[in-house]
């Protein structure tokens, strides 16, 4: 019988020791896999080639703080193995936890400039959740395989793999081309995501959906003479008033991507919501204002629809403890707002959730608040 | 009889051709003072103490008539909004505007000086003319604010009680007094004159102080360097997950929280400060995630950073001590509740690109649907004529 699910965490973090996932790197390679080390103080610390060691951090949570301790992945909260997790649910009162793996990640593995390596410890990594950590219980541990931010080919090649290893999602760190621009050829891996069924998802950095600080952000088809790259639409204009929280799906709205892939849905991961009522009409209103002018100068195409539509009905959002935001769910529709616990990491209320929620959704009717607690991500990640 | 005021925008521009007022610039300084040049492409410019030419932008002097932008070269002489007195206030008339607050964009046209003293020189009669000549034409309609120096606490006092002579109702600071882009105890003595003199305090940067590259955000009493902390900036965790609107980066609401954290308002609770053009539809989830990560976060900014912890919630100072000035924002209207309607300040931002002139009745109408009207007096106009002492 497929599980119950009254509370998913939507948005949950993976904290895995490299001893877990490496051996499965080929042989040829795995000697360049990261390696777990201790340090003289006890803490574990995480080694790869051309980087700083990556020291594992104190896990805090609300009203506790570790900076005596000295952090290592078997003391952390929520760093072990998927045994442990599942106790860490049942603790916190979580029936699930949709898992990503934070961008800091695919960005510290990249140290490795060699794109065979790259992709086989990604590919490596994909295979422990699918095979090791998820199957320990696959109604509760839904992680989300990461797509190297490589190039096409390797996008669609590990879309494919996850989807045959039975994840039931994957999560992006850059567009499929492995830039943080959305190209024409990315159509490929969106069709490849429908065919599959396969639900997409990415994580924020640093508060934003925007993939990436470097390079172009949009395939304009020519700039007003004189200036430079770093003024323009999305980096200045679009976002000026109100942050570029939803930086990502804008893209792919001017790319046309929504247009084209009417059933494409994406969910973005610890977004929060209580911006969404003001940035919607912001960016709808410089729009308005600019559009014209950003056409004429860039040519930045034409939306078919009102930028807030193509955020409001094409993608969903993540949100911890965001009481405004939940009394402001209307604006883009209950179904699209999905509830996390961030856990392990520092804004989590582990293991004290069900009381947040409480609080977070007083006042809610219940069948609002299970669609957020649980509905809208059991469905969109198809689970049960 | 004092004018009433129905329409105020509380954040406009003036954005002189250097040429009408550097008449005024000591003779030793004049030749090194702004002047206007033409650009290659034909539109003007103003170079400063032989620095890059600054060439003057489509999107801030055009008056908002966007169908006609992209095609205009911006010229002093052809746009809205920067000519005479005289002609601004026929501008104001044809918006249905009763009178403007306005902000002179200083700190990039002067920037390239290279020494103090030609720099305050600059200031200090930029500031005269606004006063003696350019307001007085229409003094109950034309508010200019005037500008303090960012080159240190002695000389932001000198030009803020300067100013309050000149007959200016308030000054605008680009940094703290001290010419720091964080709070200093030494700011206290600007803090008191400004009180003293009753002289209104605004600044317009997206509610972020500017400062020198590489300084600190703030003089913490400590900094635990250990491996167990990985957060840069202890006052930057109360904006964890938080909307952070602002070109610039970094919540409009950080200078407030700087301040509150620096103890300002506690030691001058009569201390008022205005962040103009930063909007306000942010404001009530920013208010809310504010208070929920100071519950998180202050015993660690406490342990590693040594700050105090605040006597208030984050929200109870901003909620007390700050105003934020908003343009066309339906949602910031519709959500004044958070911040409260007696704390928001309508502006045209004319004659900026995001102005609706001479459209401006027409976007408040919109606006301001379904408001009640003690509430849509206070933000078109009550709260500025208050904050300003525009009826003195």
């Amino acid at each position: 019988m497929a599980q119950e699910y009254r509370v998913i965490s939507s948005d949950s973090h993976l904290e895995l020791s490299p001893d877990s996932w490496s051996p499965r790197v080929p042989a040829q390679w795995r000697d360049r896999a990261p390696r777990r080390i201790q340090l003289p103080d006890g803490a574990d610390a995480v080694l790869i080639e051309n980087r700083p060691l990556h020291r594992v951090q104190a896990t805090r949570f609300a009203g506790m703080l570790a900076d005596d301790q000295a952090p290592t992945y078997a003391g952390n909260h929520g760093w072990g193995g998927p045994d442990r997790r599942v106790r860490e649910q049942d603790r916190d009162g979580i029936d699930a936890e949709i898992l990503f793996t934070h961008p800091q990640f695919p960005d510290f593995w990249r140290a490795i400039p060699d794109d065979d390596v790259y992709r086989a410890l990604i590919h490596a990594y994909n295979e422990y959740l699918a095979e090791e950590y998820c199957a320990y219980a696959p109604d509760r541990l839904v992680a989300m395989g990461v797509i190297p931010p490589t190039c096409l080919d390797d996008a669609v090649a590990e879309l494919e793999y996850c989807a045959r290893a039975g994840l039931k999602g994957v999560a992006l760190y850059r567009f499929p081309n492995g830039t943080g621009s959305p190209l024409p050829e990315d159509d490929r891996f969106w069709a490849a995501t429908m065919s599959l069924g396969m639900p997409i998802t990415a994580h924020t950095a640093n508060g934003s959906t925007r993939f990436t600080r470097q390079g172009p952000v949009f395939p304009y088809p020519h700039r007003p003479a004189g200036t430079r790259g770093e003024r323009d639409p999305f980096n200045t204009e679009l976002f000026r008033f109100c942050g570029d929280i939803p930086f990502a799906p804008l893209q792919l709205a001017f790319a046309g991507v929504f247009d084209r892939f009417p059933a494409l849905h994406l969910f973005w991961g610890e977004t929060q919501i209580g911006w969404l009522p003001y940035t919607l009409w912001q960016i709808d209103d410089h729009y308005e204002r600019y559009g014209q002018l950003f056409n004429d100068q860039w040519g930045l195409p034409v939306l078919e629809r009102r930028p807030s539509e193509y955020l409001r009905t094409q993608n969903s959002w993540g949100f911890l403890v965001d009481v405004v935001g939940v009394q402001q769910r209307e604006v883009v529709g209950v179904d699209k707002l999905m509830w996390g616990s961030d856990f392990p990491h520092s804004a989590t209320d582990w293991p004290n959730s069900r009381r947040a929620i409480e609080q977070n959704f007083a006042g809610v009717p219940e069948a609002e608040r299970d669609l957020m607690l649980a509905g809208n991500a059991a469905r969109f990640f198809h689970m049960g | 009889m004092a004018r009433e005021y129905k329409v105020i925008s509380a954040d406009s521009h003036l954005d002189l051709n250097p040429d009408v007022w550097t008449h005024r610039v000591p003779a030793r300084w004049r030749d090194r003072a702004p002047k206007r040049v033409v650009m290659p492409n034909g539109s003007d410019g103003v170079v400063c103490d032989g620095g890059k030419p600054h060439a003057i932008s489509l999107t801030s002097h055009t008056g908002g008539q966007f169908d006609q932008m992209p095609f205009q070269i911006p010229k002093f002489s052809e746009t809205v909004g920067n000519g005479p007195p005289q002609q601004r206030v026929e501008e104001q008339d044809r918006d249905g505007i009763d009178a403007e607050v306005m902000f002179s964009l200083v700190e990039s046209m002067f920037r390239n000086a290279k020494e103090d003293e030609l720099y305050l020189a600059l200031v200090r009669a930029q500031n005269e003319y606004l006063a003696e000549e350019y307001m007085a034409v229409a003094p109950d309609r034309l508010f200019s604010l005037g500008t303090i120096p960012t080159t240190g606490i002695h000389d932001a006092v000198n030009e803020l009680e300067h100013c309050a002579k000149l007959g200016f109702k308030g000054v605008t600071l680009t940094r703290f007094p001290s010419g720091h882009g964080y709070p200093t105890p030494e700011d206290d003595r600007f803090w008191a004159a400004a009180l003293d003199l009753r002289m209104a305090l605004a600044q317009h940067g997206g509610g972020r102080f500017a400062g020198p590259r590489d300084e600190p955000s703030f003089l913490y009493p400590r900094i635990i360097e250990s491996p167990n902390n990985h957060k840069a900036d202890a006052i930057n965790l109360l904006f964890s997950n938080s909307p952070s609107p602002g070109a610039t980066g970094g919540s409009p609401a950080y200078g407030a929280m700087q301040m509150a954290y620096a103890g300002v308002f506690d030691r001058f609770p009569q201390l008022r400060m205005y962040f103009a053009e930063t909007w306000a539809g942010w404001l009530p989830a920013c208010l809310f995630s504010l208070d929920d990560n100071h519950r998180r976060f202050r015993a660690l900014m406490q342990h590693f950073w040594g700050l105090d912890d605040l006597e208030r919630k984050p929200s109870d100072y901003l909620r007390e001590h700050t105003f934020w000035g908003t343009l066309y924002d339906p949602v910031g209207i519709q959500g004044r509740a958070a911040i409260g309607a007696d704390k928001i300040m309508f502006a045209t931002d004319f004659p900026h690109a995001a102005s609706d002139w001479p459209n401006t009745h027409k976007a408040i109408e919109d606006a301001f649907a379904g408001v009640p009207e003690p509430e849509r007096h206070q933000i078109l106009a009550g709260n500025a004529v208050r904050y300003f002492h525009l009826d003195e």
